[in-house]
């Protein structure tokens, strides 16, 4: 991991400052949205933010957990997400501003592109004059 | 490691010792500490989803309403069910302590 220097503002609203914000990678790559943030409680301390969430799964979650299970169910018997839950660590946020949140990490090596990494491997590589094999 | 999901809190109605509604959580405020981001309060009520949209009575209607969202400290709020979120005090006692 790169360290850069943190663009964190001092104080956060988290619901208005971090749910469904943009994130993106560290060149900048659109990856989805903030689906969830979980909070760990403390013996005697002050909550923390532990890590932020994405994918499927966290969003319908939101809905009830029992489409939580559907939409996990329906993951599972297509195969191509490995998984529905995509987590950040928090020590991974970069940088806060009102239209994005910035990760410490490389969109294509996170479960975020393994669809297009799916059509990219079994769809486009086949098409004639297409990619040759899988493309880097 | 107890966690608690936020988004699922948001909207969650927050009840006194004694069964007293004291409103719903619609903002929580948090601010870094070293490498970590701590929660500081919760904000309750409607005065709080305007913090959370960040608008201003005066901006929605034209004329300025001073409420202010009813701020409960960390530690007076018991998150050990997150479906019942619990105040550790009076809603009276919290409303003289945090009103600003």
């Amino acid at each position: 991991m790169v360290k850069t220097k943190k663009k964190l503002p001092d104080e956060l609203e988290l619901a208005r400052d971090l749910l469904d914000k943009q994130v993106v990678d560290r060149d900048e790559t659109k990856m989805g949205r903030v689906d969830g943030l979980v909070l760990e409680l403390r013996e005697g301390k002050p909550p923390r933010v532990d890590h932020l969430e994405m994918g499927s799964a966290v969003l319908a979650r939101c809905i009830h957990p029992r489409v939580e299970g559907w939409v996990d169910a329906l993951r599972r018997r297509i195969g191509v997400q490995k998984t529905g839950r995509y987590r950040v660590p928090w020590a991974a946020v970069q940088e806060i501003v009102p239209y994005q949140v910035k990760i410490d990490v490389k969109a294509d090596e996170t479960p975020a592109f393994a669809w297009e990494h799916w059509l990219r491997d079994h769809v486009i590589a086949h098409i004639p004059r297409g990619l040759k094999g899988k493309a880097n | 490691m107890k966690t608690v999901h936020l988004e699922l809190l948001l909207g969650r109605v927050v009840r006194d010792p004694d069964g007293k509604k004291a409103g719903r959580i619609f903002a929580v405020r948090a601010e870094l500490e070293g490498e970590d981001c701590v929660v500081r309060e919760y904000l309750l009520g409607t005065a709080a989803l305007r913090v959370r949209l960040g608008l201003t009575a005066k901006r929605l209607f034209g004329w300025p309403v001073r409420r202010e969202p009813l701020r409960v400290p960390w530690d007076l709020l018991d998150l050990r069910d997150p479906k019942k979120p619990r105040l550790l005090c009076a809603v009276a006692e919290l409303s003289g302590k945090t009103k600003r």
